[in-house]
């Protein structure tokens, strides 16, 4: 059984390793001019780029939830929707959350926000049995609530607990996020935002701890290798977390 | 075979209950109420009811729906005109606000 899926999982390396270098090999310039350009409003979204966020721990503050609320306004969930109020607090909605670590040894604490990664290869759509859980062309995990069933599977597959289930009638909902009873849902990165302006769009979160002046989190493509994101990842690395998985996330994270 | 008696058997028993459980229907005449349809909070423009004619709307509406709502999901196109704030406006009534204001279901 391992040796089939240590198969599956070199066939699938090749193929990608494949295809990068075909790109890099006809056309490096022209991979350049597609990112250059924001998407206009009628042109779908395409593998030209893949969205990614790094995270720098070490100056996310300790006690700071800004990214949170900002979330939780740009997306009408938790307090900034007090329909949801008969769920217990585990069972309500969590886009985003804040987690902290401290070191038994030696008692540092650092806080980091935690959120659906973005995987390459996500296991939540792995196991949706209905295709409601798919992956953008560009990178962008989301949940297709017309097509959701409510299974929860996804839940169970997620290794970060990115996902949530809604469990009663919700009112005032956001028009850019619509959100149902009896549907999965997670971090869209903020995704109208992307499609809006793909250029300059920064999720709800990272423009809140960017204004808070914290800066600890980047947005933008990791396609791009002039982008700041590319550029961070290249100079000073990054992390992804639980990377032996090998899901390739599209969050990464520095200083953990 | 037996199977097929016993239903022959008990075929004039069931047409009696369905005409017993259909009676009122045609005691009423089929007067069902017509709907009370809510005013729109807004409209798409000024000069256009909806985000395209009338007789459009009419023709293909589940049409754009279905497909709108896939190529906004999957595909990332978000054109203004087809929007689900323009569905909203008009299909959500007027009253909306005051009962969430208000806290109390009507």
């Amino acid at each position: 059984m391992s040796e089939k899926q240590d198969n599956q999982l070199s066939r699938r390396e090749f193929l990608s390793g494949s295809t990068v270098a075909a790109g890099l090999a006809v056309a490096p310039g022209v991979f350049l001019t597609l990112t250059a350009q924001a998407k206009p409003a009628d042109q779908a979204v395409s593998s030209d780029n893949r969205w990614g966020m790094l995270i720098d721990s070490n100056k996310c503050a300790n006690g700071c939830t800004s990214c949170v609320s900002a979330c939780e306004q740009e997306n009408g969930w938790g307090s900034a929707n007090p329909t949801e109020n008969k769920s217990s607090p585990e069972q309500k909605a969590q886009w985003i959350r804040k987690v902290t670590l401290r070191d038994k040894e030696t008692g540092h604490v650092q806080s980091l926000p935690l959120m659906c990664q973005h995987c390459e290869h996500p296991p939540c759509v792995d196991v949706c049995p209905t295709g409601a859980s798919f992956k953008r062309a560009d990178g962008i995990v989301l949940v297709d609530k017309h097509i959701c069933i409510g299974c929860r599977y996804c839940m169970m597959a997620c290794p970060y607990k990115a996902r949530s289930f809604i469990h009663e009638d919700l009112q005032d909902q956001l028009p850019h996020a619509p959100r149902g009873k009896g549907t999965v849902e997670s971090c869209t990165l903020c995704v109208h935002r992307v499609d809006r302006d793909s250029d300059k769009a920064v999720p709800a979160c990272a423009e809140a701890c960017n204004s808070e002046g914290h800066k600890a989190m980047v947005f933008g493509d990791l396609k791009d290798p002039d982008s700041e994101i590319s550029r961070e990842l290249k100079n000073y690395g990054g992390e992804q977390i639980r990377a032996d998985l090998g899901l390739n996330t599209g969050i990464r994270y520095r200083g953990i | 075979m037996t199977r097929l008696y016993w239903f022959a058997r008990n075929l004039p028993a069931g047409i009696l209950i369905l005409v017993t459980l259909a009676l009122p229907l045609v005691v009423q005449g089929g007067g069902v109420p017509m709907p009370e349809v809510p005013k729109a909070q807004r409209h798409y423009s000024a000069d256009s009811e909806c985000v395209a004619p009338v007789a459009e709307m009419r023709k293909n509406h589940m049409e754009y729906i279905l497909h709108q709502r896939d190529e906004t999901m999957h595909r990332g196109i978000r054109t203004p005109q087809f929007a689900l704030e323009e569905c909203i406006n008009c299909h959500v009534p007027e009253n909306t606000e005051v009962r969430n204001q208000g806290g109390k279901e009507e």
